[in-house]
């Protein structure tokens, strides 16, 4: 007698399929269009590129470290390096802080609470791509235009800067300019920070009032242990958005760099790569750092 | 402790118990809060912290549209006015007439709409996918897979063009990883004209921060009781039945969020149809530089830095206006959504 069913696989074999159908289209993406191009830049830095008119075909000869070691002596590749560590350095604990500040003033009951949620997730839309540099351009009008334009610039920095004047308008310009920023780069945070408080259960504070805890222990006893995972997520989040966002000082330079007649590629793509190489570090370093300190309630 | 709630407690527990929890000693903080304060007055005093807070904060945000949508209206007498600030004279509508039909917005408003739409639909089928294999299957490689989820966000699409637009002007997916002859003499796919390229990178969950959506997703679904879905697979439904029927249609205020997130940054984007499909006719590609195209060409004035913002701001505000008319449909969701995810890093 025939085994019955003796084709079927073992059903820990046939949940790992379906599993693995079910993130197929990812494994596609990310071997195509994701591995491929990043091979591809790396290959390309450490190879010269020439087009053969003979054969039409493109040949690439061996060029070693040489454009690496050129990036790291030109200097430009270094100073905006250094722009954008700094970046990091003031965005990401100001990001963390205010998304924070604001998730629990949005979590706690007031009047026009359902206004003041619509308006403050507004960055999510407006600071997205064509959208933000419109409003923050002055609608795509070049700089040397938008100072001709007087009271009616949209720079709200700007304008501040101008009306206190002196090293301190500078100064206060210059933060203002940055909380702008902050709260452009706040809301997806704040929409994961809100999403962390509202699965905090009540009951725990309802025991801990009874107790004779002080909002204060409250607060790092219960809100802030509760909410750690939330700030892995959010540290990870704001330094992507600051690293890899389209107003970073490096990838703008590389973008111009790009965009200029004649730009050697090999040193695009080692600059590329070696940028790509340190963001990737310092995220997992970082991440690294702070999941050892994250709180898991199970 | 209130008095009220005392009472209340008293009930439930007896009087003894509560006795032994109320704080016998108070911290100086405490009784300073008691002595000078009050309780009703620290709440007044946040109150009023919080809602200098909000509303400074909601100027911040609004006021860049504020501005945008005020100059539109503006005459150009207006706008060369400097005593006019925040509310021109008349209302006036010539600049958005004028842009309406020089930039020609009903076709870009309708390609810009439809192509949004549509990879925004794909970007959410596949995420949900992505995110549902990786929640709620476990194989070999599970983990790995999702780090290189979140790996594809640090990856700056910026720095990748020049080896994207090798690569897809001549798409073989047999030769992705090869340099040299056998890759001309293959027959290969131009992908940087039309939509291909960028239907594909939303089919495969690889567009612009689409790693943010399969974690979200993924967040949700890990959350979801399993019971339901046990009882589904008992009852005879494939993987993929339960998905669809069992999953999904919980799952609803998360995929709209998803949804208008990749809408709102698909519409936005200039990046990938800037080099993937240049000669699209979109909001994104086309708007920027329209106002002052528009004096140039049509009013014959050049440099006019005054009279190109009146124009420009036209467009922002059109180009705006779309977007945050949905956003204010669908924000309930968003909110709702994160708030039902049970989310826990």
């Amino acid at each position: 007698m025939k085994k019955p069913r003796s084709y079927k696989l073992g059903l820990m074999t046939r949940r790992s399929l379906n599993g693995w159908l079910f993130i197929l289209p990812f494994v596609i993406g990310l071997i195509f269009f994701v591995l491929s191009p990043l091979y591809t830049a790396l290959v390309l830095s450490f190879n010269v590129q020439t087009f053969n008119s003979v054969t039409n075909i493109t040949d690439i000869e061996p060029h070693g470290f040489q454009a690496y070691i050129d990036a790291i002596k030109e200097g430009n590749f270094i100073t905006n390096l250094i722009a954008s560590a700094s970046d990091l350095a003031i965005m990401v604990p100001s990001v963390l802080i205010f998304s924070f500040l604001m998730a629990n003033v949005l979590n706690s009951k007031f009047v026009g609470r359902t206004v003041a949620r619509a308006i403050l997730f507004m960055p999510v839309i407006t600071s997205a791509g064509v959208a933000a540099s419109m409003l923050a351009g002055g609608g795509g009008v070049d700089e040397s235009q938008i100072a001709s334009m007087g009271s009616q610039a949209m720079n709200l920095a700007g304008n501040i800067e101008e009306s206190i004047g002196g090293s301190f308008g500078t100064f206060v310009g210059a933060a203002f300019d940055k909380l702008t920023a902050i709260i452009n780069g706040a809301g997806v945070p704040t929409l994961i920070f809100l999403a962390g408080l509202q699965t905090i259960s009540p009951s725990i504070f309802e025991s801990s009032k009874v107790e004779g805890a002080t909002a204060w222990e409250n607060f790092w006893k219960i809100t802030f242990p509760m909410i750690s995972p939330m700030i892995l997520v959010n540290a990870v989040y704001a330094m992507i958005d600051v690293l890899c966002g389209m107003s970073n000082p490096m990838l703008s330079y590389l973008y111009s760099y790009m965009n200029e007649g004649g730009a050697d590629q090999v040193n695009l793509m080692a600059m590329s790569w070696m940028y790509f190489l340190l963001v990737t570090i310092v995220v997992a370093v970082v991440a690294g750092i702070i999941s050892k300190l994250v709180y898991y309630e199970n | 402790m209130e008095k009220s709630e005392k009472i209340k407690r008293i009930n439930e527990v007896g009087a003894e118990e509560v006795d032994r929890y109320v704080p016998t000693k108070m911290s100086g903080w405490q009784k300073f809060k008691r002595v000078i304060l009050g309780k009703y007055a620290v709440k007044f005093l946040w109150g009023i912290f919080r809602s200098v807070l909000l509303i400074g904060i909601c100027y911040l945000v609004i006021y860049p549209m504020l501005i945008a949508l005020i100059t539109s209206f503006m005459t150009s007498a207006d706008v060369y006015d400097p005593t006019v600030i925040l509310i021109p004279r008349t209302i006036n509508v010539d600049s958005y007439v004028a842009m309406w039909k020089f930039a020609d917005i009903p076709t870009l408003y309708l390609n810009s709409f439809l192509s949004s739409a549509i990879f925004a639909l794909m970007q959410m089928c596949s995420c949900m996918l992505v995110a549902y294999g990786l929640a709620r299957f476990k194989f070999k490689g599970n983990n790995i897979m999702f780090l290189l989820c979140i790996f594809t966000l640090m990856v700056p699409i910026q720095m990748l063009t020049t080896s994207m637009y090798f690569r897809y002007q001549a798409f073989n997916p047999l030769y992705m990883f090869t340099f040299g002859e056998p890759l001309y003499r293959v027959p290969n796919i131009d992908l940087t004209r039309g939509w291909t390229a960028i239907g594909l990178l939303s089919a495969t969950a690889t567009m612009y921060r689409n790693g943010l959506f399969v974690f979200l997703l993924r967040q949700y679904f890990v959350n979801q009781p399993k019971e339901l879905e046990e009882a589904a697979y008992i009852d005879g439904a494939g993987p993929f039945r339960t998905f669809a029927q069992i999953m999904l249609p919980s799952a609803l205020p998360m995929l709209v969020t998803v949804f208008l997130f990749a809408f709102v940054w698909q519409y936005n984007d200039r990046y990938y149809i800037g080099f993937l499909n240049p000669s699209a006719k979109v909001m994104a590609t086309q708007i920027i530089g329209m106002g002052s195209k528009y004096v140039v060409s049509v009013l014959n004035i050049t440099g006019d830095g005054v009279l190109n913002s009146l124009y420009q701001s036209a467009c922002t505000v059109m180009h705006i206006a779309p977007v945050v008319i949905l956003y204010c449909f669908c924000q309930r969701f968003f909110v709702q959504s994160i708030e039902r995810s049970g989310m826990v890093g």
